[in-house]
């Protein structure tokens, strides 16, 4: 199924799954502010997400896709839901403890309950500020520089 | 998410976590006291023990706990005596449970001048705490059942030790979905200020004012947990390796306090 395997990384590697290009935006800028110097990457659908995981075309090369340490995730994607990719991913072999936070406007107990079973980390609602956003993202950068230093 | 509530609101499936009996007594007496005061019909279905804590109190409240019973609208009924009554191959019985507590329900229904009852049970958390929760949580159904025939609210008596090596997370979250709301019996800031000074102390200040957005921010399914249960349940999912220093380290502050 996968191209290449999922081989940790030295550096902070994000994956957003996102898209709405607003959010998107305003992530990317909540990173830039707390933490300039990790790598941030952003797909738009889920189709793409598994791709980009997977290290399946357009995203083989590992020099500039590398491997994720941390997936943030909306559920509501084109292609392939959230909840769907979720399921993927927990699948593929080594990729049962990447952190994967679903951020996610959907404050449904039915998305929450699926989310956590199919092997979520955490559900978070989307951020109304962008001060909120941005505190948001400073614990989700350290919580996974904690998760990598195990 | 408190201790105690003003109301229980009517109809509620109401889930009373407590680590020592003399916070579950304020709380069960304060839910049947405020019952009784509504011309309600009141059945606790708990340990002897803990029956016999609450009897004291509601006594000392004020009410007249044999008259009450005479009339219909008062019982106390042993769940450990009737707990191996109910059972019928390892699940609570259907038959059994109408035999042995729906009646009794439907009876205090009967005597009630409002027309409703308030329950408190604890068979389900003896069925908790011995690992059977499949069997608990049918139990659960039985009364949600019920529920839907009688005018009543439901209060769950659940022993639950947070800081405990042996927290049941998973039992503790299914536990928690077939319930409407979480009523904690534990002394809310101390158990706040433990969970918190012990992150500070493990993981450092700045580590720890990092997270707290994120571990507050995060939901959880159903969302009807403490800051402290939210907290240690977050760790123990994201970060199980910190997660035993943790706990540890609250244990030793919650028994450094008294």
């Amino acid at each position: 199924m996968s191209g290449r395997t999922h081989e940790p990384s030295d550096e902070l590697v994000v994956l957003h799954v996102e898209d709405d290009p607003n959010d998107t935006f305003f992530v990317k800028h909540a990173f830039d502010k707390v933490a300039p110097a990790i790598t941030l990457r952003a797909v738009a659908d889920g189709d793409l997400a598994t791709s980009y995981l997977g290290g399946l075309p357009p995203f083989e090369d590992r020099v500039n896709h590398p491997a994720p340490n941390l997936v943030l995730m909306d559920l509501k994607l084109p292609k392939r839901s959230g909840h769907e990719v979720l399921q993927w991913l927990r699948a593929q072999p080594g990729m049962d403890r990447l952190p994967v936070v679903i951020l996610s406007s959907s404050t449904e107990r039915a998305d929450i309950e699926r989310a956590y079973a199919l092997g979520a980390n955490a559900y978070v609602p989307k951020q109304g500020d962008l001060q909120g956003l941005v505190e948001l993202v400073r614990g989700l950068v350290t919580y996974a520089l904690l998760a990598r230093t195990r | 998410m408190s201790g105690t509530i003003e109301r229980a609101p009517a109809g509620a499936h109401l889930l009373q976590l407590y680590e020592h009996v003399q916070g579950l007594t304020a709380a069960v007496t304060k839910f049947a006291g405020d019952a009784l005061g509504r011309d309600e019909s009141v059945i606790l279905v708990a340990s002897p023990e803990h029956g016999r804590s609450f009897a004291d109190a509601l006594t000392g409240m004020g009410f007249d706990l044999a008259a009450l019973s005479a009339a219909g609208r008062y019982a106390l009924i042993d769940a450990q005596q009737l707990l191996p009554e109910l059972i019928v191959e390892g699940m609570p019985n259907e038959d059994r449970f109408e035999a042995l507590i729906a009646s009794r329900v439907r009876a205090a229904h009967a005597a009630a001048p409002s027309g409703r009852v308030s329950a408190y049970g604890e068979l389900v958390d003896l069925l908790w705490q011995s690992g059977r929760l499949n069997a608990a949580l049918h139990l659960e159904d039985l009364w949600r059942t019920l529920m839907a025939r009688v005018p009543m609210t439901l209060m769950c008596g659940y022993g639950l030790h947070l800081l405990g090596s042996d927290l049941d997370e998973q039992a503790l979250l299914r536990t928690c979905e077939v319930h409407s709301h979480a009523l904690l019996a534990h002394d809310r800031t101390r158990l706040d200020q433990v969970i918190d000074r012990a992150l500070d102390g493990v993981l450092g200040n700045s580590v720890t004012q990092s997270l707290r957005p994120l571990i507050r921010a995060t939901l959880q399914a159903p969302g009807l947990l403490g800051n402290a249960e939210r907290t240690v349940l977050w760790l123990r999912r994201n970060l199980p390796h910190h997660y035993d220093t943790v706990l540890s380290e609250a244990r030793r502050l919650y028994g450094e306090n008294g």
